[in-house]
């Protein structure tokens, strides 16, 4: 079987780069020096990631939240109150939406930002690169939105193909942060033409929560999302590492999860991003997801 | 006299001086930090006073820098591996628990001691209740998260039956004031039981105190008026003033922050009082007297004042010291202004 390891979304930063940070907040820093700060430990973490043979996604040092350079990249969207992140002790900016007009800000160049450090939203570029963005699904339920989800979805859908146009990249994993509802439905039809999505997926799904056909489904561990993830993807992803606690799992339990999913491919990935963790606990969990399947 | 309505009170912690701040964590556990702490206490105090604060909590928890971590570094069997990021670039530092805990020290004592040696009397301590210890600690060690929660209780009871006697050697008969602080209390609804629980455990064989529960920034506090009346406490301090509007009025549109004290008043036993927040600590500015009097006023058509205090939304910390007196000034001259009218 072979075993594609998939580490996504806001990774924890180094406590040097916290300090380089607290020093820009406090205006002590310029927005080019700690731009050269984030893409060093950036570039670190890419070069560790490529040694332990693990697909990524860029680790997101300058996001502060997982919506929040995307409200700000657009026009009409404002970054609103201090919200608990889900049942966690994190916070995040709830967006604010009036309207979805265009990007008014090139995400893929150097670029200040108010309340977030500076852009670019990614490091990398190019067709071997994992773009990251939030899914319209959970965006919408997650912010204070003037219109129908049917609309923010395809607004905000042209919005990253116009990022991901503008990073040349052909492969984008996204983030469904909240649990699907039984009657809801996520269109990904019009990225899935044109790029190779993995979803991240969160609690139970359901048949026809997914449209469009994503590379993978990558599902939390239940016989029912299995097998859905099979039936809808073209390589089925389970979440088999915790992004909430700090205890190590067991190789061997995993290596028997996944032999269960039956599949002769598969993604093995973490459930939530690991920016929950201590950075030394995340970088031993994904040097173990790297030894699963040997 | 003082009244016996809308008493005022502190909700914990108030900014620092920098001359504590800037030295805490290099001079720990030093007799240094406990000189500048208690020095900056008695100045807490003083300010305190001068707003008219009826109750002054413990000085502004001078002695403490957070309220996690004050109390895990006091409990073996939890093993820090870093900080974890609570928003933007802010980060606590949040424990593991790797083996049985066991208090290794007072979590509080030293505080009461200064205080009572400084003969203060109207005092409320504030310590972190057992839910949100648990909540907010990874947990490898123990079954599941109502043993966590229940184990944490265990110890706080143990430490809060230390500062009960020591309250008692100076002030026998007369009623201790305890605030559990518990911010996490409603972030798992289906967890509710163990809130009750866990609270009742630590408040369990402790008699003659006034026990109270801080929660703030909840999305639902109708959760919390739910089980109130299972939970042994007196009173329950909130947050309100955040999620009202800034505009004039006692109408229930002006007051959308405080609409769900008709819920609370409707599930009350009509024992417990709600400490009341009445000023926001995460904004500059400072509300204006009338403001707060519609706010108060709000609240006295729903409950009796005897029902009503009147506090912060939250610890003041996260404000200067200026401005931090400026809200409380405030809060005391809308209070007076209201008390003529209630005698």
């Amino acid at each position: 079987m072979k075993v594609e390891k998939l580490v996504y979304g806001i990774y924890p930063k180094t406590n040097d780069l916290r300090l380089h940070l607290s020093r820009w907040e406090k205006g002590l820093l310029p927005d080019s020096t700690i731009n050269n700060e984030i893409i060093k430990e950036k570039e670190i973490l890419y070069e560790r990631y490529k040694n332990l043979n693990i697909t990524y996604t860029d680790p997101l040092f300058n996001w502060y939240d997982i919506f929040r350079p995307i409200v700000l990249l657009v026009d009409n969207m404002e970054a609103g109150p201090l919200t608990r992140y889900k049942e966690t002790n994190t916070f995040y900016r709830m967006p604010i939406v009036h309207e979805i007009n265009d990007i008014t800000i090139a995400p893929e160049i150097f670029s200040p930002l108010n309340e977030n450090p500076p852009l670019p939203l990614y490091v990398e570029n190019g067709t071997d690169f994992n773009a990251f963005l939030p899914s319209p699904l959970s965006f919408y339920k997650m912010s204070k939105v003037d219109m129908k989800y049917e609309t923010f979805e395809e607004k905000l859908l042209n919005i990253y193909k116009n990022i991901l146009k503008n990073f040349k990249t052909n492969s984008l994993v996204i983030y469904e942060t909240l649990p699907f509802q039984k009657d809801e439905v996520l269109n990904l039809s019009q990225l899935t033409d044109k790029f190779s999505v993995k979803l991240i997926t969160t609690g139970r799904i359901y048949n026809n929560n997914i449209q469009g056909s994503p590379h993978s489904v990558v599902c939390d561990d239940e016989y029912e999302n299995i097998e859905i993830s099979k039936s809808i993807s073209r390589v089925p992803g389970i979440k088999l590492i915790d992004g909430y606690n700090t205890r190590m799992e067991s190789i061997d339990n995993i290596n028997r999860d996944l032999e269960k999913i039956g599949s002769d491919e598969v993604i093995l990935s973490h459930k939530e991003y690991l920016d929950f963790l201590p950075r030394i606990i995340a970088d031993k969990k994904i040097e173990l997801m790297s030894r699963v399947g040997e | 006299m003082e009244s016996k309505y809308l008493i005022s009170q502190e909700i914990g912690s108030f900014r620092k001086p920098k001359y504590l701040s800037s030295v805490f964590h290099r001079l720990q556990d030093t007799e240094r930090l406990e000189e500048l702490a208690g020095k900056s206490t008695i100045e807490t105090i003083d300010l305190f006073k001068q707003t008219g604060l009826n109750n002054i909590g413990v000085g502004g928890e001078m002695f403490r820098w957070e309220m996690y971590e004050h109390q895990a570094n006091r409990i073996d069997g939890i093993t820090f591996y870093g900080p974890v990021r609570s928003f933007d670039n802010r980060y606590y530092k949040k424990g593991s628990i790797t083996g049985s805990m066991e208090r290794r020290e007072p979590y509080h004592l030293d505080e009461l001691k200064f205080l009572l040696r400084n003969n203060f009397s109207n005092i409320k301590i504030p310590v972190t209740g057992p839910y949100t210890m648990m909540d907010w600690s990874f947990n490898e060690y123990y079954k599941d998260r109502y043993e966590t929660a229940m184990e944490f209780a265990k110890l706080l009871n143990e430490d809060m039956v230390e500062l009960k006697k020591e309250w008692d050697k100076k002030y026998p008969g007369k009623k201790l004031e305890i605030q559990l602080d518990e911010p996490a209390t409603t972030t798992h609804p289906d967890e509710m039981n163990i809130v009750v629980d866990s609270l009742n455990k630590s408040v369990e064989g402790i008699d003659n105190v006034e026990f109270t529960i801080h929660v703030c920034y909840s999305r639902d506090y109708n959760l919390l008026y739910d089980v109130m009346n299972d939970i042994k406490i007196d009173g329950l301090n909130l947050e309100f003033a955040n999620r009202d509007t800034l505009e004039s009025g006692i109408g229930d549109d002006k007051r959308p922050g405080y609409n769900d004290l008709k819920y609370f008043s409707e599930k009350n036993d009509g024992k417990k009082f709600m400490g009341l927040g009445v000023t926001d600590v995460h904004i500059d500015y400072v509300e204006p007297v009338k403001l707060i009097e519609d706010r108060i006023n709000y609240a006295l058509k729903i409950l009796p004042p005897e029902l009503i205090r009147l506090n912060p939304d939250c610890g003041l910390r996260t404000r200067s010291r200026e401005i931090g007196y400026a809200k409380l000034k405030n809060m005391d001259i809308a209070k007076q202004k209201i008390l003529k009218n209630i005698q």
